[in-house]
């Protein structure tokens, strides 16, 4: 593989910078890479002619002596469900094929403003719901680690396309843990931000009180980077924080003598393939070496996030997908003769079967007569959750998880759509409990797979998160 | 057990403005009743005591305006439209 | 059988923001389609809401100007139905917190005044309008996010009159305060009647229908008076009234069932996830409170007491804000209330007519202190009827201080006693029939000798001097 290929995102900025590479250079790298290995299936939209471009004016910005920019000339894909001019934005659904959004995502306009070069739209599970790209109009992305395995979902386009070396960072979403998941699944690094954290303005909404933007990369540091150029408030957002953020890029530990990590009693009474169990424990034994001091905390409900998630994201879902009915934009049904018709076959024939099953599943929870017992109930039990959080939190400065119970599996070896929702057993009580979660790579297991730890953080301590994650990355053996 | 029934799921649908084949009916109702099965743990969390907090209000925006997006990139991805307008099929009121 | 008549209204009025509710699109009646527009209000994949702050504070000045509790904590719902002018597929509105509620309006009725609650009042988003052609009907987003303000009465009203005193009387305080326009015919000002029958005296409310659709107030009197007669003829049979929507056709004169709310619709509201809730600190509510201006009814009561000006007159001047601004400032320059009431009301609207049909609250082009100026001169006698109707028209094109047009336009009232009662004996000499009419008994021909000396003076004349004189000569 190329040589300029094995660089991270951080050492790219830096040669592009200091003259040693041109981003022309680095994105025609990219570029031959996608090509090599588009067996994966990574990205739904290219367009390598305008990737060129773009690298093109930074080279000649460059080249005036302005080189600012956290991603100077750096090549990044996107998240197809986010909102891009040039490149179309679909969701991986049928339902918004061809549809180009004529304003771009808050994220994108700040990638693009930090000098990055948007590559190409990753591919997704539809309308970011699943857990194993496997329900993309698209068709499924493949694990560039195994080819017979699932890369993960809902962004696994953007983890897949990293571990490919096709990019030097990609964006995802994350809703119940659709950037952390695929990112173990792949040995990437992938990071959840806080709840408001990032805007998600331009950004197609699932779950709206659950999904954040979030950056994946080949390490932390790079993930680290990415962050700092895609996080902000905006004004736009009104869900956004408007607090005082400093950057989190290079500030690494050299000892993380002082900290202190949560062993959460009822995680370690879910079942737990043995590989990942095992990864887990030597994981917790390295920090304990270096000085970090474990307690033991309860999150007692936190095996019903899974259920508060369902009702909660499927509602909001439910709602937020109401808008694609064939009238504005999108797909409608060619056949429709009334109103009605466009409604109901451009839904039917465009939605896949998880889509509709979540909006299905979202109308009958808000339905009259049900509302109280599913949707005002799951309120109530997400407030409850929040306090137990918050209640360990106060003895320590973060959570150690696996990120999955078992690594990446093979393409459709989930039975039900129910066994499927169960695999994110440790994802979802994060999102709904709000905070910041990080998922590394820590060890291979079965299939010599990539095995991802979780460290899940108070609200806005992503900074606690990547340094204890960067300090394993760079210490652990 | 059927939380579900076939009514409520033709209901759903007609809510969710989404039309099922039988199969598609029968496969919906098993995969809710499996998964409203397993959200019924949550009766077992007290809540009656619960109440939402709310720590963190919004803000408001200025009353000034701003440019509006031409017509032409409203309707850029129309499917059908006339005169500036999203065209559809006549509407009964 | 006798039925007591049972109303409450539902009335959405548009706000008079620069900007639409949830996002920065301006806020304006017209436009070629589409061109007022975003991706906020046209429901593109990934917009974000943000809330007008101006529209919030004129949601609470509706609420304080009708005496309501504002909930200074509260937060917005999604109302979830399809519909074609409906861009997100659900609208942002109010549903468990409004932000007021629990006030009320007082409406003059024939029987004296009238308490009608108010339920509440919220703030929501306006939908985007359909134009319907033999071919299709199209969608024009212009409208969509426009801010509503929706007022909910309680069913306090019995008959027509009163609903459309409540109207008027809501239409002058939303005026007054400045929120709204009201522009019926624009649709700014919108109304859904409901209406129940029962028999008199009876405890239980009968089925209500709801009406949609209704454009003026002649034609919401038009359509509360059919269906309470299409209800009292349905219950006559002993036939039920069904609860339903229905939709006033005016030129036909009748209503008929919403084909569109057939079903009863499930709106599956839920908190708007994309908005934070709003806190409207005590601070900001005081100073709200203080820059509304002073009510219709608190005015005319304050032209009755500190004028002792007549119900009517004080009701007319308060009713408009354009109106009693005027009168104010011109009584601050002209302390003479009675004299500007009156001249206002008999001269000066009549020249506005034209204005007043389009706009009750059109703008008046004359400076007060010019029109108080006027009306003193003629109050004091300088000027007669003729000469300050004549200056009137004068300062309606061309506002201008009137004093020097007096003696520019040669309009000073002719006052001197001698110079008059020698005009006055001219007249009486060449005219001794007429004044054997008058000594006969005939007091009518004492206008022929006004006249004729007003004739002699060019209007100049002191009409109530030559009327002395006159009778001083001629008994």
């Amino acid at each position: 593989m190329e040589e300029i290929l094995t660089k991270s995102l951080t050492e790219i900025v830096e040669g592009i910078k200091n003259g040693t590479y041109t981003s022309t250079q680095v994105t025609q790298a990219c570029i031959q890479q996608i090509e090599k290995t588009k067996e994966y299936n990574t990205l739904n939209h290219t367009n390598f002619e305008d990737a060129l471009r773009q690298a093109n004016e930074i080279d000649e910005r460059i080249a005036q002596g302005n080189t600012n920019g956290l991603l100077l000339g750096a090549p990044i894909v996107v998240k197809d469900n986010m909102c891009t001019y040039v490149l179309p934005t679909t969701c991986s659904s049928k339902i918004l094929e061809n549809f180009v959004a004529p304003y771009e995502a808050t994220v994108v306009s700040k990638l693009r403003a930090e000098g990055a070069v948007i590559l190409g739209k990753a591919n997704m599970d539809e309308f970011a719901m699943g857990s194993s790209n496997e329900t993309s109009a698209y068709g499924k992305v493949l694990n560039p680690c195994n080819t017979s395995r699932v890369p993960g979902g809902s962004s696994g386009g953007s983890a897949a396309c990293v571990c490919a070396h096709q990019c030097f960072g990609a964006l995802g979403t994350d809703t119940g843990g659709s950037i952390r998941q695929p990112a173990s699944f792949c040995g990437v690094v992938g990071l959840k931000p806080t709840y408001g954290e990032v805007s998600r303005r331009g950004v197609v909404a699932f779950a709206s009180s659950l999904d954040q933007v979030g950056p994946m990369a080949k390490n932390v540091a790079d993930t680290a980077l990415l962050f700092d150029a895609i996080r902000g408030y905006d004004a736009k957002d009104s869900t956004s924080s408007n607090h005082k953020r400093t950057p989190t890029a290079g500030k690494f530990l050299k000892t993380l003598k002082g900290l202190r990590i949560g062993l959460v009693k009822e995680i370690f009474e879910q079942p737990m393939n043995d590989d990942v169990r095992q990864a887990l424990e030597k994981a917790i034994s390295f920090y304990k070496l270096s000085g970090v001091e474990f307690v033991d905390v309860s999150i007692p409900n936190i095996a019903q996030a899974i259920d508060m998630y369902y009702i909660l994201s499927s509602a909001e879902a439910a709602s937020n997908l109401a808008r694609f009915d064939g009238i504005k934009y999108g797909r409608r049904a060619p056949e429709a003769k009334t109103v009605e018709d466009i409604y109901t076959l451009s839904r039917s024939q465009g939605f896949g079967d998880e889509v509709k099953r979540r909006i299905m599943l979202g109308n009958y929870v808000l339905s009259s007569g049900y509302f109280d017992a599913y949707y005002k109930k799951a309120t109530l039990c997400q407030e409850v959750l929040k306090q137990q959080f918050a209640k360990a939190f106060e003895m320590c400065d973060a959570l150690i998880t696996p990120t999955s119970p078992t690594v990446a599996f093979p393409f459709g070896s989930k039975a039900t759509p129910l066994e499927m929702y169960l695999s994110d057993i440790y994802t979802v009580p994060v999102n709904i409990f709000g905070g910041p979660a990080i998922s590394f790579p820590c060890g291979k297991g079965e299939n010599n797979m990539p095995i991802g730890l979780q460290l899940i953080g108070n609200y806005f301590e992503e900074q606690t998160l990547l340094q204890l994650a960067e300090f394993y990355e760079r210490e652990a053996k | 057990m059927n939380i579900v029934s076939k009514e409520d799921v033709l209901h759903i649908a007609k809510l969710s403005k989404l039309q099922l084949t039988p199969t598609e009916q029968e496969a919906m109702q098993q995969s809710l009743n499996e998964v409203l099965t397993h959200i019924q743990a949550l009766e077992n969390i007290p809540t009656h005591n619960t109440e939402c907090k709310n720590k963190t209000f919004g803000t408001l925006r200025a009353d000034v305006v701003e440019n509006s997006m031409p017509q032409q990139s409203i309707l850029q991805n129309a499917p059908k439209q006339e005169g500036g307008a999203f065209a559809v099929p006549k509407v009964v009121e | 059988m006798e039925y007591d008549i049972v109303i409450g209204l539902e009335t959405h009025v548009e706000l008079a923001t620069q900007t639409k509710v949830f996002c920065g699109c301006k806020n304006q009646f017209g436009g070629a389609p589409n061109t007022h527009c975003c991706e906020v209000c046209t429901g593109m994949p990934g917009a974000l809401p943000t809330i007008n702050e101006k529209a919030v504070e004129f949601t609470v000045k509706a609420g304080l100007a009708t005496h309501c509790t504002i909930h200074n904590e509260f937060y917005f719902e999604r109302k979830n139905y399809f519909y074609p002018d409906l861009a997100k597929a659900y609208q942002i509105s109010q549903l468990v917190v409004p932000i007021c509620a629990n006030g009320y309006v007082e409406i003059p009725t024939a029987n004296g005044t009238k308490k009608v609650r108010i339920h509440e009042i919220h703030l929501e988003e306006d939908s985007g309008k359909l134009i319907h052609t033999p071919m299709g009907s199209l969608i024009d987003y212009n409208r969509a996010g426009v801010p509503l303000v929706e007022t909910v009465t309680e069913p306090d009203m019995h008959s027509a009159e009163e609903a459309i005193s409540y109207l008027n009387t809501l239409k002058s305080i939303y005026k007054y305060i400045g929120i709204s326009e009201c522009k019926m015919e624009q649709g700014a000002l919108r109304c859904d009647v409901n209406i129940s029958l029962k028999p008199k005296g009876a405890k239980q409310l009968g089925n209500r229908t709801e009406m949609k659709n209704i454009n003026s107030f002649k034609a919401i009197e038009r359509a509360i008076c059919y269906e309470i007669e299409r209800q009292k003829g349905l219950l006559e049979q002993g036939k039920p009234v069904v609860q339903e929507t229905l939709r006033w056709d005016d030129a036909l004169g009748q209503n008929f069932p919403m084909r569109s709310k057939e079903d009863a619709q499930d709106y599956r509201y839920f908190r708007e996830p994309d908005l934070l809730p709003i806190k409207i600190t005590n601070k900001q509510l005081s100073a709200w409170k203080e820059s509304l201006p002073k009510l219709p009814a608190e005015k005319k009561a304050e032209y009755m007491q500190a004028y002792a000006l007549p119900e009517y007159d004080a009701g007319l001047l308060s009713q408009s804000k354009t109106l009693s601004t005027f009168f104010d400032a011109c009584v601050q320059t002209y302390n003479n209330p009675k004299a500007l009431s009156n001249f206002i009301l008999n001269e000066l609207n009549k020249k506005r007519n034209a204005e007043l049909v389009e706009d009750e609250d059109a703008p008046i082009a004359i400076t007060p202190a010019h029109f108080a100026k006027l009306v003193e001169l003629y109050q004091t006698g300088e000027i007669a009827q003729a000469g300050a109707r004549q200056l009137l028209d004068v300062l309606y094109e061309t506002d201008q201080d009137p004093t020097p047009l007096v003696e520019s336009m040669g309009l000073k009232q002719q006052n001197n006693a001698d110079e008059l009662e020698s005009i006055v004996q001219d007249i009486i000499h060449q005219n001794p029939n007429a004044v054997a009419d008058y000594q006969g008994g005939n007091k009518r021909a004492l206008a022929f000798f006004v006249g004729q000396v007003m004739k002699a003076t060019k209007g100049k004349a002191n009409a109530g001097l030559v009327n002395q004189i006159i009778t001083k000569l001629l008994g």
